[in-house]
């Protein structure tokens, strides 16, 4: 098993960040889906905007050491079947997800920041504010950290689409090999 | 009966304990709390002080100062709204917040550890301000800080009463600046 990937295959390092920020995506979404219909100010509510966006400074973190990953190291080749349109729609996808999973926590961080409340990343970290408190800018900002995240989502269900089509028409090892690491 | 002669001088003396007027544009009150273990920062906009003072008879000053609990403001409305609710400042029945001295200690210098009576959401407590009083002609001066517990105040009641989310000590500072009443 390696750590690192091959052009044969993903090493493991690489499946547990992507199959971690599915995972946290995930939670993020749910919290931020659900926290807004909270009672408005009430410490619980704190505690659950707290977590949803220590998960999603976390989507970032991940996000960063993805990146440094992705571009120093090899990767396997896509599956010699797919069609050059198809390679373009999987790369459009996969580069807007990209995008996605910096821009949705920074608009947050940039939300919290506007409101003046700050993120105390799980009870570790309290993080420095990127801008000062703007009440004019806040809800602008809320909208479009809204909008990003249900682009994420829209894509991360086309992204899960491509890779059942991988797996149940076309029986390529897409799928399998995000799953099990690489041994060469 | 020789004792009457005495009126006038008091009458003249306590006259001269300067008078002094608050300006507003100038004068501050601060105070700063934690939430989610970080520092916010909140001001009282509205809030107006009767002061006598005079360097040369610290035993003579007074402040009444009344703050309009209303006028707080942490640049975030939501959390300003919250924070008069019930739970908190409670400003439907605690509308102001008052400050009553009762003895100005010199503590060398311009320093001055002023004694007196907070009271904060219908509750009591003496507080010691230690205070820097400076006088430049006819225009004074005055800065301090003091560290509040908001329990002592019953701020944060129910499920605020813990400190996960906004913290206990609450570090209060005033900037007053005032003019000498003609
Ligand atoms: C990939 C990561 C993230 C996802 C998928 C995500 C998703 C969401 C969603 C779906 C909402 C609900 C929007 C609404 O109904 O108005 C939301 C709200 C919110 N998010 Fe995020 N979020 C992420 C990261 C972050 C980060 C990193 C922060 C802050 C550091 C943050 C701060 C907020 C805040 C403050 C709200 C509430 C806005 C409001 O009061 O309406 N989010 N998020």
């Amino acid at each position: 098993m390696r750590l690192a990937n091959s052009a044969h295959g993903w090493g493991l390092v690489h499946i547990v960040l992507h199959w971690a920020t599915a995972a946290l995506i995930g939670w993020a979404a749910w919290l931020g889906w659900t926290m807004t219909d909270l009672p408005r100010f009430d410490p619980a509510t704190f505690v659950t905007y707290n977590l949803h966006k220590s998960l999603g400074v976390t989507i970032l973190l991940l996000a960063a050491l993805r990146l440094v990953w992705r571009v120093s190291r090899k990767r396997p080749a896509p599956p010699p079947a797919m069609r050059p349109i198809e390679r373009r729609l999987a790369g459009v996808t996969h580069a807007s997800l990209f995008a996605l999973l910096f821009l949705v926590p920074v608009l947050g961080w940039l939300t919290t920041a506007a409101a003046d409340v700050p993120v105390d990343w799980f009870g570790l970290v309290v993080l420095p504010q990127p801008i000062d408190a703007a009440e004019p800018w806040r809800e602008w900002l809320e909208d479009a950290h809204w909008l990003a995240a249900m682009l994420l989502l829209a894509l991360v269900a086309l992204h899960v689409a491509g890779a059942l089509k991988h797996q149940l028409i076309d029986g390529d090892d897409v799928l399998r090999r995000m799953i099990v690491p690489t041994r060469e | 009966m020789r004792h009457l002669a005495l009126i006038p001088l008091l009458l003249a003396f306590s006259a001269s304990a300067a008078e002094w007027r608050v300006d507003h544009e100038a004068s501050r009150i601060t105070f700063t709390f934690t939430q989610m273990g970080a520092a916010v920062e909140g001001t009282f906009e509205r809030f107006d002080a009767a002061i006598t003072f005079d360097a040369d008879a610290p035993e003579d000053a007074s402040v009444t100062a009344t703050i309009e609990v209303d006028s707080l403001a942490t640049r975030n409305g939501e959390r300003d709204e919250g924070m008069k609710s019930a739970d908190w400042f409670d400003v439907a029945n605690h509308p102001t917040a008052t400050f009553v001295s009762k003895r100005f200690t010199p503590a060398g210098g311009d320093r001055y550890d002023v004694e007196g009576e907070l009271t904060i959401r219908g509750r009591t407590r003496s507080i010691v301000l230690p205070m820097t009083i400076s006088i430049d002609g006819d225009r004074a001066r005055a800065a301090g800080e003091a560290t509040l517990d908001r329990r002592d105040f019953g701020l944060g009641q129910g499920d605020w009463a813990g400190d996960t989310v906004i913290g206990f000590d609450v570090p209060v500072a005033l900037t007053i600046e005032a003019e000498r009443a003609p």
